[in-house]
């Protein structure tokens, strides 16, 4: 067994463990500080690294991205997350003056900037370009297929079973080298009395056998030549297809309350990745908005130190809303609105799921909050299409849809691409609509939108009071959105607290997976 | 029913800057945006200002435009965050060395000297750089860089504060033109009645002034534009290269935003980003900035320019248009940093009737009369 050394400390992994993992394991679960506030982050969720903002480097490998490097062998790493004195001195203003940097008072008000312009202009917690390592000479392909299918999970299965049972070429791309999405590590169960590791076993096995390729890799979105690519840590590859079917599934957007930014505040998909390794350990508490969590909380009671917090469960103690998290560089205790304290090292939510909607809407689909239900949907027909004829939208990215429903909804969704309609219709049959469940109000005024610039509730509620509530003046007035995780971690929480009824996403902006220049050079160099 | 002294089509920065002004001068004043306000074109600039331009009006109007722009944040108690960083052109040839000292000799005598700094000097602005094929540099000091959305914000809450009427999602479907007077402008059964309209409607201008019965030579021309994630603060200067065929320049968040000079799309191409650009912009930039090959591209986006045959701007009102209807569009690409003086300008001309000297050249009649500015220098 490989080692893993950092800070002093030193663990024995088993090989092929994912490096941010390990450092979890570690106990390391500060990985960068914040550009603006410089506060303590860590991985959030599963479905979003955040690689662009850690700085974490591998002896002899340089700046690597946790969440996608596995550990092969002995591994000495060096985790850089020191804060400089202008961004201590910006988050100090930042706080007092209720917002900083881009859109705060200094910047904002001409004197103080001024004052303030050659501070702001060297203070900010960001790299030096001389700290990123020289691009290796990557691998660059050129690729063509009939329908390529953006994500793996239930759904982007669904379509390519029903898609190879057509005996129609196709590719499927996942951000994770192994199908399954959100359920690839849950023993739940589902309708048939299989659980849902056990569906996406059978089925991937059967794609296997069809010989359908499951990339690894994030999706650039599409551009005008009808053309995008995959980029991973090690290769590019631009595809050309005549169909494209996104089935990118759904997420859970943070809960909003005062400390949501702590290193050890993650999602429960990322918590059930974490758990899959052995490395969620100590005191655990799961606030559930929806049955998964609490599904997931009766499965890891039986050998962890969990604790539920459940604001429509039973138990008189547990049965309400977090108001804060306390700690400092990581999670140390939850405080309940009913006053219990828990001592806790970190705390998972499962909130109501959102779309990950950010490739569909850059894309051109159209997406709405229903205010009263506060659910995020797209506008597309029953059978996934959308306006235009070569885009499909599959599974709970349609926010109708959630688990087995949208296995079912994929398996329809491929058969309607090809215009097998009446195929897709005893699909159809088998789904279920979700189910409206409104999220939490509770939130605090200091919590976290958008984690990458830094934007807080205050600045949102600051916006509306300026009279910017359209979602493309709050996303320049306050920088939410246009970091690094290009929108994936706050639309939905944005969206939901600019609350207007029926509001669209503000339009995203390519590439969606932020890409090397030097990667982006070899677009048309094409090896054949 | 509200009755308007002027009617502004167009919540763009000029558009909102012309209602600013004129609000100033006690104006009754309403805008009709047809999306949200800023959508259309000004919150997709590159965000430079510079008074070096090729032709002598130019030069005059953004000498005094940018005094405007400076201190847009006193005026609007909102910050453009305007520096002054200077522009930096990167030359390679004889004939653009020649050019640029000819040009010098104008700006000098309306007191915007540039200089020559050559590129050893060059190579201390851009840090890192591969200056090689390049035989000389020119800075233009007086030049700089700002944030275009909140100049667009900035006006937008100011214009609150003054109880501007902003309609957002209006778009102008009509014109009633009664004995050759403009007397009002219609969305679907909603009537605006003013004494003035004012468009300000950038690329579109042509096909709304078409409604009106007035036909504008303005033509929009996509480009493309994008930025990197952030990085340390480390080039100053907005550079040009037409040597690389590329613009370059760093936000004080620590974005570098660029684009190529020469790939455009005539006409209303869909606001599509193209990989076409993404692959030409990152080859070329690489070849000026090595060691950026490492850092991510974060976004990109395209927008268009609103050009005019000339490439300037076209300002005021024409006798043989319907009386009362005023343009201020076309700018070229220049729009943004142009709209604070743009406005104090149009304000005179539609309030007072005076047409200010500045504003002088700018006629709509100068194409019919052949008095064109011949402006070359648009990047």
């Amino acid at each position: 067994m490989p080692w893993v050394s950092t800070c002093g400390k030193k663990l024995n992994v088993e090989e092929n463990t994912p490096l941010d993992v390990a450092l979890n394991a570690m106990g390391e679960r500060f990985f960068f500080s914040s550009v603006k506030y410089a506060r303590p982050r860590g991985v959030m969720d599963d479905a979003y690294p955040y690689g662009h903002n850690m700085r974490v480097y591998l002896e002899g490998e340089g700046l690597v991205n946790p969440v996608t490097q596995n550990v092969k062998h002995d591994v000495n790493v060096l985790l850089r997350r020191e804060t400089t004195l202008g961004s201590k001195v910006s988050g100090f203003f930042s706080g007092k003056f209720k917002a900083g940097f881009q859109n705060g008072f200094f910047f904002r008000n001409r004197l103080g900037w001024r004052a303030a312009r050659r501070a702001i202009t060297s203070s900010a917690n960001l790299p030096r370009f001389s700290e990123f390592p020289t691009i290796k000479e990557d691998n660059f392909k050129r690729v063509k297929t009939g329908v390529l299918i953006v994500g793996a999970g239930l759904a982007g299965l669904g379509v390519a079973e029903s898609l190879s049972e057509l005996e129609q070429e196709c590719i499927l791309v996942d951000t994770h080298a192994e199908p399954g999405g959100r359920t690839r590590f849950s023993e739940e169960i589902c309708g048939n009395g299989e659980t849902y590791s056990a569906l996406v076993k059978r089925v991937s096995e059967g794609l296997e056998k069809a010989k359908i390729e499951l990339v690894q890799g994030c999706f650039s979105g599409v551009y005008e030549e009808k053309t995008g690519f995959i980029v991973s840590q090690k290769a590019v590859t631009r595809v050309d297809f005549d169909y494209l079917v996104y089935a990118t599934g759904s997420r859970n957007p943070p809960p909003l309350f005062l400390g949501n930014d702590l290193p050890g505040v993650f999602s429960v998909d990322y918590a059930l990745r974490l758990n899959n390794y052995n490395a969620l350990k100590g005191k655990v508490v799961i606030y559930s908005e929806d049955e998964w969590g609490v599904s997931v909380y009766n499965r890891l009671k039986a050998y962890l130190n969990v604790k539920l917090v459940n604001p429509s469960g039973s138990d008189a103690e547990t049965s309400s809303r977090i108001v804060r998290v306390e700690g400092k560089k990581s999670v140390e205790a939850v405080v309940l609105e009913n006053g219990t304290r828990i001592p806790a090292e970190c705390l998972v939510y499962s909130t109501v799921r959102q779309p990950s909607l950010e490739l569909p809407a850059q894309a051109g689909v159209k997406y709405e909050l229903d205010s009263n239900t506060g659910l995020i949907a797209a506008q597309v027909d029953m059978n996934g299409a959308s306006d235009k004829p070569w885009l499909w939208l599959a599974g709970s990215v349609t926010g109708l849809y959630e688990l087995e429903s949208s296995y079912h909804h994929g398996r329809a969704v491929g058969y309607s691409v090809m215009g097998h309609r009446e195929s897709a219709q005893q699909f159809l049959l088998k789904t279920q609509r979700r189910k409206s469940t409104r999220p939490s109000q509770r939130i605090s005024d200091k919590a976290f939108v958008c984690f990458c610039e830094d934007v807080t509730v205050a600045d949102f509620m600051e916006a509306k009071a300026k009279g910017f509530s359209h979602p493309e003046k709050t996303k320049r007035f306050t920088g939410w959105g246009t970091g690094a995780c290009q929108g994936k971690m706050c639309v939905a929480n944005g969206l939901i607290l600019i609350g207007v009824n029926h509001c669209s996403p503000y339009t995203q902006r390519l590439p969606v997976e932020p890409t090397t220049l030097g990667s982006l050079v070899h677009m048309e160099k094409v090896p054949r | 029913m509200t009755v308007y002294d002027a009617v502004i089509i167009g919540g763009g920065a000029v558009g909102l800057s012309t209602a600013y002004n004129l609000r100033k001068k006690g104006l009754r004043v309403a805008v009709l945006e047809k999306n949200y306000v800023g959508s259309g074109s000004s919150t997709r600039n590159g965000g430079g200002y510079r008074v070096h331009f090729g032709s002598e009006h130019n030069v005059r109007y953004m000498v005094e435009g940018r005094k405007r722009l400076l201190n847009l944040g006193k005026e609007l108690r909102w910050n453009p965050t305007a520096l002054e960083t200077g522009y930096l052109w990167l030359l390679a040839t004889e004939a653009q060395i020649d050019e640029f000292k000819r040009l010098n000799q104008t700006w000098s005598s309306l007191g915007v000297a540039g200089r020559f700094i050559g590129v050893k000097a060059a190579s201390e602005l851009l840090p890192g750089a591969n200056l090689e094929g390049l035989t000389e540099a020119f800075i233009g000091p007086q030049d700089g860089t700002f944030h275009h959305d909140l100049v667009v914000l900035g006006y937008q809450a100011r214009l609150r504060e003054l109880g501007v009427e902003v309609f957002e999602q209006s778009p102008v479907e009509g014109f009633t033109v009664d004995s050759s007077r403009v007397k009002a402008a219609w969305i679907g059964s909603k009537q605006f009645e003013a004494e003035k309209f004012v468009l300000c409607a950038g690329a579109w201008s042509s096909p709304i002034a078409q409604l009106a019965g007035v036909s504008l030579p303005i033509r929009p021309e996509r480009r493309e534009l994008g930025v990197t994630e952030p990085i340390k603060y480390f080039i100053k200067p907005f550079t040009i290269s037409p040597y690389h065929g590329i613009y370059l320049a760093q936000g004080l968040r620590g974005e570098i935003r660029g684009t190529v000079l020469d790939l455009k799309t005539d006409g209303f191409a869909p606001l599509l980003s193209t990989l076409e650009w993404t692959r030409t912009y990152a080859s070329r930039i690489i070849k000026l900035l090595p060691f950026i090959s490492n850092i991510r591209l974060n976004r990109q986006w395209s927008g268009y320019y609103e050009m005019t045959p000339d490439h300037s701007q076209i300002m005021g009102s024409s006798s043989k248009w319907p009386e009362g209807f005023y343009v201020a569009a076309g700018f070229s690409g220049h729009g943004m940093m142009m709209s604070p003086l743009t406005g104090e300008l149009m304000a005179e001309n539609v309030a007072d009737g005076r047409v200010p000297p500045l504003m002088r050249p700018y006629s709509p009649d100068r194409f019919e009369r052949n008095e064109l500015i011949h402006e070359a220098m648009v990047f």
